[in-house]
């Protein structure tokens, strides 16, 4: 398995979801859009917007600042798009590098909010690894990330995040022992099979984990 | 190929890898030696749907073309998407994303010309058409391998 590609994308039979890709029926709205983080400088996060026969680009107004691109996911969720995504934020006199939403309900506006912080999740995203968000089975969105600790994100979890309540919430423990850690670079690949939320990624010890 | 059971893609070693459950236990398949497709670039990619009942996977083989292979029920259909379309070839580093949309399949990529512009390329029921998105930026060259940019979509 040596030169096995980190890069994954899942497929669950009929009921697809995809971390990297996001799709939906909001029939009320039916804009496409593209999101994406390929440099220009501040490494911000752009979304291109189809409305009225024609594409037109603009970045997200909470991203940007990263030496490098961001991962990108997003949902569909009560009626808005949400778009995560790694930011630079520091808090209570330490920086860490966080998972960040914007959302909004007419794609124009946009609102920004701090889901690792929210969720006290005091550890910084991995940002070269992937992001996956998606509605789980009872209705709760929820996002995973990898995140890590020491020089280059040398030890690294797994982690997520849900939203209940108008609040978001961390996993109690997404890498219990005996579960191999993610390897760094490694993408996300989540969906929900039989109502369970899944996750899909590449194990550092160069195999491919499903929790 | 299974049908309602988790299912995932990976290239190892240049080709196109596929495990699935089963209900009872893990299956694999090499599905580029059983597909005889074209092989893929070792780092592209990789993304898949179900469009029109078929599961379809879309990668980037070594000349950046964007190829598709998807699984009719009964055997595999390839296609060089990209020559089909006629679009340029993707840029080495670039992401590839994409959804289905009723009859619309649609990819997204960054082209090798004009210095990263993204594309759109859909298939509308009888043809391949496509949109120059514009000018989304570009990253220095050469580029980390692992740490590619990312883009998502989605109609919302």
């Amino acid at each position: 398995m040596k030169c096995l590609s980190l890069f994954v994308r899942a497929i669950a039979g009929l009921s697809l979801v995809c971390s990297m890709l996001m799709f939906s029926a909001l029939s009320d709205a039916q804009t496409e859009n593209l999101f994406g983080s390929v440099g220009a400088g501040s490494y911000g996060v752009f979304d291109a917007h189809f409305r009225a026969g024609a594409w037109s680009l603009q970045n997200l107004p909470s991203s940007g600042g990263l030496s490098g691109p961001s991962p990108v996911a997003t949902m569909n969720f009560g009626g808005q798009i949400h778009v995560f995504f790694a930011v630079n934020r520091c808090r209570s006199g330490n920086c860490y590098v966080d998972i960040y939403e914007d959302y909004s309900s007419d794609g124009v506006n946009w609102t920004g909010r701090d889901v690792s912080a929210e969720a006290n999740i005091d550890i910084s995203l991995c940002p070269s690894s992937g992001l996956s968000a998606y509605v789980d089975g009872q209705g709760l969105p929820r996002v995973f990330g990898v995140v890590g600790v020491g020089t280059d994100c040398a030890t690294t979890f797994l982690v997520g995040a849900y939203f209940q309540n108008g609040n978001w919430v961390a996993e109690s423990d997404l890498s219990p022992a005996g579960i191999g850690s993610p390897a760094l670079d490694t993408d996300l690949v989540g969906y929900v099979y039989n109502g369970y939320p899944t996750i899909w990624y590449v194990g550092s010890n160069s195999g491919t984990t499903n929790i | 190929m299974a049908s309602g059971y988790p299912t995932l893609w990976f290239i190892s070693c240049s080709h196109i890898h596929h495990v699935w459950w089963t209900g009872s236990k893990w299956g694999t398949s090499d599905d580029t030696a059983l597909s005889g497709a074209a092989a893929p670039q070792f780092d592209s990619s990789l993304m898949g749907y179900v469009f029109g009942g078929d599961e379809s996977i879309w990668y980037f083989t070594p000349d950046y073309h964007i190829h598709k292979m998807w699984w009719t029920g009964s055997s595999y259909s390839t296609e060089d998407v990209t020559a089909d379309a006629g679009v340029p070839a993707g840029i080495t580093w670039s992401p590839l994303v994409g959804n289905a949309n009723g009859s619309q399949a649609t990819v997204f990529y960054i082209a090798s010309t004009g210095g990263g512009q993204a594309y759109e390329v859909y298939w509308n029921g009888s043809k391949w058409l496509n949109y120059n998105i514009g000018l989304v930026g570009a990253p220095p060259n050469p580029y980390p391998s692992l740490n590619f940019p990312k883009m998502a979509a989605g109609v919302f």
